[in-house]
C-alpha cells in the first residue's frame, strides 16, 4: 500500500471519529436537554401515561327508622358526560343522545357545542339509558359513577326526612339539619396502569378518609305510612288546603310520625314547589280554637280554683263583653266544668278563665310550652306567638280562653298535649334517636328531656278524665273513639283571620283534634290538623276520624292491651251501653303497665340506673366510661352516685341489684 | 460471576414478573368488593321498596284478598 493511501485511511478514520464524537456531544446535548432541562416537565408528561387518579364519590350515610328499616339510603348511579370538542357529527349525535335519553334535542346539541371542554348531559341516568346510549357508539362521550340519594318509603315521612341535592348535600329537613354527620368524603386515589389502561398498583388514599355517619330515627315507618294515608284521605274528603298528623309517644317525646299534606315524593323532589316540602307541623302556626280550653281547664284544677263538679251558668249561648257578645254553638244553661269541656261551651271557657285569671291563664300556656319553641332537632321551627297580658284588650282577654289571639304550631299543640297524657311533664320532642358508625357503633344517643313540670300527676289524671267525656256520645267528637280502648281529647275549630279584612272569617277555618289513648295509660298522644276544609268545618266532624283511625292502627301495631274485652263476650246491654260510650258499664281491663316518665341524662353526668338489668347498666357505663362496682342480681334498686350527680374523676359507680319480688 | 449475575438478574425480572400480577390481582380484588358493596347496596335498596308498606298492603288486599281484622277479631295474648 502506498503512503499517500494510507494517509487517506487515516483521515477517513479521523473523520469517522470526529463523526461519531460529533453524534455523541449531539446524543449528549439532547440528553442534557431532556433529561436536565425539559426533565421534570417531560417526567411528568410520561407519569401521565401510566398512572391515573381514580375518585370515588362520597356515599351519604343510611337513614334508618326506629326498627331499623331504610328511610333513605343512596347508591352508585351512572352519569353521561361529554367533551364537546371530540364529538365530531354533533347533530346526528344530538338526535340519537335526545331519542335515547327522553331529552330536548336542542338542549342536548346546545351542550355538544359547548365552548367548555366538559359538559353533562345527563346526571344519575338509568340502566336501559346506559345500555341504550353505550349501543351508539358515539366517540366524546363518557360515564362517570355519582352516588345517588334514594327514599324507597316515597312520600312517607318525607316531610321529616326531607331530602338531600344532586351534590349529595342535606336541603330539607334531618338531611340538612343532620347533613355534617351524614355527609361523606370524596376518595381520591392514584394508580399505576399498563399500556392498555388496566390497573396495576393503588396508591392509596390521598385525601383523609371520613366515613359519613347513619342516623336511626324515631320515626317507625309503618305508622307513618298509616298517619300519610288517613290524613291524604280525610284531606280529599274535606277539600282542605293542607293537614298535618303528629303521633307522638308522651312518656319521651319520640315522634313516632309526622304526616304532612300536600304530600311530596322525595325521590323527584324538583317536580314539587317548595311550600309542598315544608314541614307543616313545625313551620306553620295557628290559632288552637277550643283546644285551649284543655289548657284552661289544667290551669284551673291546678290552681285549685275550680273542680270537675262546679257549675257556671252559660247564659243560654250568649254572654255580653262590652260591645260584644259571645255566643255559643247551643244555648246551654248551668253546666259542670267536665260538661263545659265535653260541649265545648265558649261562655263556660271565659267563666272558668275569669276565676282562673288572666295572667295565671298566660302563666299556664308559658308553662305548656307556648310561646317558644319546643327544642325539637329540627329546622326552621316556629315558635308561635303569645302576646304580653298587657297588651291584650278586654275582649282579647276573655277569647284567649277559648283560644284566639294566640298561635301556636301543631307539635306545640301536641306536646301541650303529651303533658296531660304523661301525669304533668313538658317533654322536648326529638326524631334522631342514635346516630350511629358504618359498624353499626353508637356513636351519639339522644334521650328524652324533660323541660319543666307544668301540673301536678292528680291535675293530669283529673283532666283526663274529663276530656274522656269529649269522645263519649254526646261530646263533641264521638267519632274520635276507638273501638276497645280509651280515649280522650279535645276539638277545636278555629276561625282564621281574613288577610284582607283583618277580621275573624266565617268561611275559613282549621279543624284540630288533638288526644291521646289508652287515656287510662296514654302510650300515644295524635294530634290531627286540617286548614280550610271545605262544608262542615268542625274538628269533631274531620280531624276526629283521623285520630280514630290512626290511634287504633297504631295500638295494634303496638301491641298496647285493649282497655276493653272484645265487644261480642258481652251482654247485648253492656254492647249497647258499649256503643254509648259508657265506658263505666264495661270493665275495664286491669293494666299492668303505668305511666313511666324517664329522666334525662344530662351529658357529664351519673345516668338513672333505677329499675335497670345488670346488663343494661354495663352496657351505660361502658358508653359513659365508668368503673362499676355491683353489689347483688336482678334490678337496681339504688345507686351511689345519685343521678345527674357530675362525673368525677375516678368515674365508679356502686350499684345495688335485688331481684323483682 | 456471570452466573450470579444471570441469576441475579433473572429473580429480578421474577420479582417484578410477579409484583405486577399481584397488582393486578389486587386492582382485580378491590374492584370486585367495590362491586359487591355496590350490589349489596342495591339490593338493600330493592329490598327496601319490597317491603314498603304501601306495596305490601297493596299486594295483601288486591292478591290474596287480605283485609286487617276488625277489632272483635283481634285476642290480644297478655
Amino acid at each position: 500500500m502506498r503512503i499517500k493511501d494510507k494517509r487517506w485511511i487515516r483521515i477517513r478514520i479521523y473523520i469517522t471519529g470526529a463523526c461519531f464524537f460529533l453524534a455523541f456531544c449531539i446524543i449528549c446535548f439532547r440528553a442534557y436537554q431532556l433529561q436536565i432541562l425539559r426533565g421534570s416537565k417531560l417526567s411528568s408528561l410520561a407519569e401521565k401515561d401510566y398512572t391515573g387518579k381514580l375518585t370515588l364519590t362520597s356515599q351519604r350515610g343510611t337513614i334508618f327508622d326506629r326498627n331499623g328499616k331504610e328511610l333513605a339510603l343512596s347508591i352508585e348511579v351512572d352519569s353521561l358526560y361529554c367533551y364537546p370538542e371530540k364529538v365530531t357529527d354533533k347533530r346526528n349525535a344530538a338526535r340519537l343522545l335526545a331519542r335515547a335519553l327522553d331529552l330536548d334535542k336542542r338542549d342536548v346539541l346546545k351542550k355538544l357545542r359547548s365552548s367548555r371542554p366538559f359538559a353533562w348531559i345527563k346526571r344519575k341516568v338509568t340502566p336501559e339509558e346506559i345500555n341504550s346510549v353505550r349501543g351508539l357508539h358515539i366517540t366524546g362521550i363518557g360515564f362517570t359513577k355519582e352516588s345517588r340519594r334514594y327514599y324507597p318509603c316515597m312520600e312517607t315521612g318525607a316531610h321529616v326526612i326531607g331530602f338531600a341535592s344532586q351534590d349529595n348535600r342535606g336541603l330539607e329537613g334531618i338531611e340538612l339539619k343532620y347533613n355534617r354527620y351524614l355527609e361523606g368524603q370524596e376518595e381520591r386515589f392514584s394508580r399505576i396502569h399498563d399500556a392498555l389502561g388496566r390497573p396495576l398498583v393503588f396508591d392509596g388514599s390521598r385525601t383523609e378518609k371520613k366515613d359519613p355517619f347513619n342516623l336511626i330515627l324515631t320515626l317507625d315507618k309503618d305508622i307513618s305510612y298509616k298517619a300519610q294515608k288517613a290524613l291524604m284521605k280525610a284531606v280529599r274528603r274535606s277539600r282542605a288546603r293542607s293537614g298535618v298528623c303528629i303521633v307522638m309517644r308522651p312518656q319521651t317525646g319520640e315522634i313516632l310520625a309526622m304526616a304532612v299534606a300536600p304530600e311530596f315524593n322525595p325521590n323527584i323532589f324538583w317536580e314539587y314547589k317548595p311550600y309542598e316540602w315544608r314541614n307543616r307541623a313545625i313551620t306553620d302556626c295557628f290559632e288552637p280554637g277550643s283546644t285551649q280550653k284543655t289548657f284552661l281547664l289544667a290551669g284551673a284544677l291546678e290552681e285549685g280554683v275550680i273542680s270537675p263538679e262546679t257549675v257556671f251558668d252559660c247564659e243560654k249561648g250568649e254572654h255580653a263583653i262590652g260591645k260584644f257578645i259571645i255566643h255559643d254553638s247551643r244555648a246551654f244553661g248551668m253546666l259542670k266544668v267536665s260538661e263545659i269541656i265535653k260541649f265545648s261551651s265558649n261562655i263556660g271557657a271565659i267563666k272558668i278563665g275569669q276565676r282562673l285569671g288572666t295572667e295565671s291563664f298566660n302563666y299556664y300556656l308559658k308553662r305548656f310550652g307556648f310561646g317558644e319553641q319546643t327544642g325539637i332537632d329540627f329546622p326552621g321551627e316556629r315558635k308561635g306567638i303569645l302576646r304580653p297580658i298587657r297588651k291584650m284588650s278586654r275582649i282579647g282577654k276573655n277569647t284567649l280562653f277559648f283560644g284566639q289571639g294566640i298561635s301556636v304550631s301543631p307539635l306545640q299543640l301536641a306536646m301541650a298535649f303529651g303533658v296531660i297524657a304523661n301525669g304533668g311533664h313538658l317533654m322536648r320532642p326529638y326524631i334522631v334517636k342514635s346516630i350511629v358508625d358504618q359498624s353499626g357503633e353508637t356513636i351519639r344517643n339522644f334521650y328524652p328531656f324533660i323541660i319543666r313540670d307544668v301540673i301536678s300527676p292528680e291535675t293530669a289524671k283529673q283532666v283526663r278524665g274529663i276530656l274522656e267525656g269529649v269522645v263519649r256520645k254526646g261530646g263533641t267528637a264521638p267519632k274520635a273513639a276507638i273501638k276497645r280502648y280509651s280515649a280522650a281529647g279535645k276539638t277545636g275549630t278555629a276561625q282564621k283571620v281574613d288577610p284582607i279584612k283583618k277580621i275573624y272569617s266565617n268561611k275559613k277555618f282549621v279543624a284540630i283534634f288533638g288526644g291521646f289513648t289508652p287515656s287510662d295509660s296514654p302510650a300515644l298522644v295524635i294530634l290531627v290538623a286540617l286548614d280550610e276544609p271545605k262544608g262542615i268545618p268542625y274538628g269533631g266532624t274531620v280531624a276526629a276520624p283521623v285520630f280514630s283511625d290512626v290511634g287504633y292502627w297504631t295500638l295494634n301495631h303496638l301491641n298496647v292491651a285493649p282497655s276493653f274485652p272484645p265487644v261480642t263476650a258481652l251482654s247485648a246491654l253492656k254492647a249497647k251501653a258499649l256503643r254509648a260510650g259508657q265506658q263505666d258499664l264495661s270493665h275495664p281491663i286491669e293494666r299492668k303497665e303505668k305511666i313511666e316518665v324517664l329522666r334525662p341524662d344530662f351529658p357529664g353526668s351519673i345516668p338513672d340506673l333505677i329499675g335497670l338489668g345488670v346488663r343494661d347498666v354495663l352496657k351505660k357505663a361502658k358508653q359513659l366510661g365508668l368503673r362499676v362496682v355491683i353489689n347483688g342480681s336482678g334490678m337496681v334498686v339504688k345507686q351511689v352516685p345519685e343521678p345527674g350527680t357530675p362525673l368525677k374523676k375516678d368515674r365508679l359507680l356502686t350499684v345495688t341489684f335485688r331481684p323483682p319480688a | 460471576m456471570l452466573f450470579l449475575f444471570l441469576l441475579a438478574g433473572i429473580s429480578h425480572v421474577w420479582v417484578n414478573f410477579n409484583r405486577t400480577q399481584i397488582g393486578y390481582s389486587l386492582s382485580r380484588t378491590k374492584k370486585e368488593i367495590g362491586q359487591i358493596r355496590e350490589h349489596n347496596r342495591k339490593l338493600k335498596l330493592e329490598i327496601a321498596s319490597l317491603k314498603s308498606t304501601e306495596r305490601l298492603e297493596n299486594k295483601a288486599g288486591k292478591e290474596f284478598g287480605l283485609r286487617y281484622p276488625l277489632p272483635q277479631q283481634t285476642v290480644f295474648l297478655p
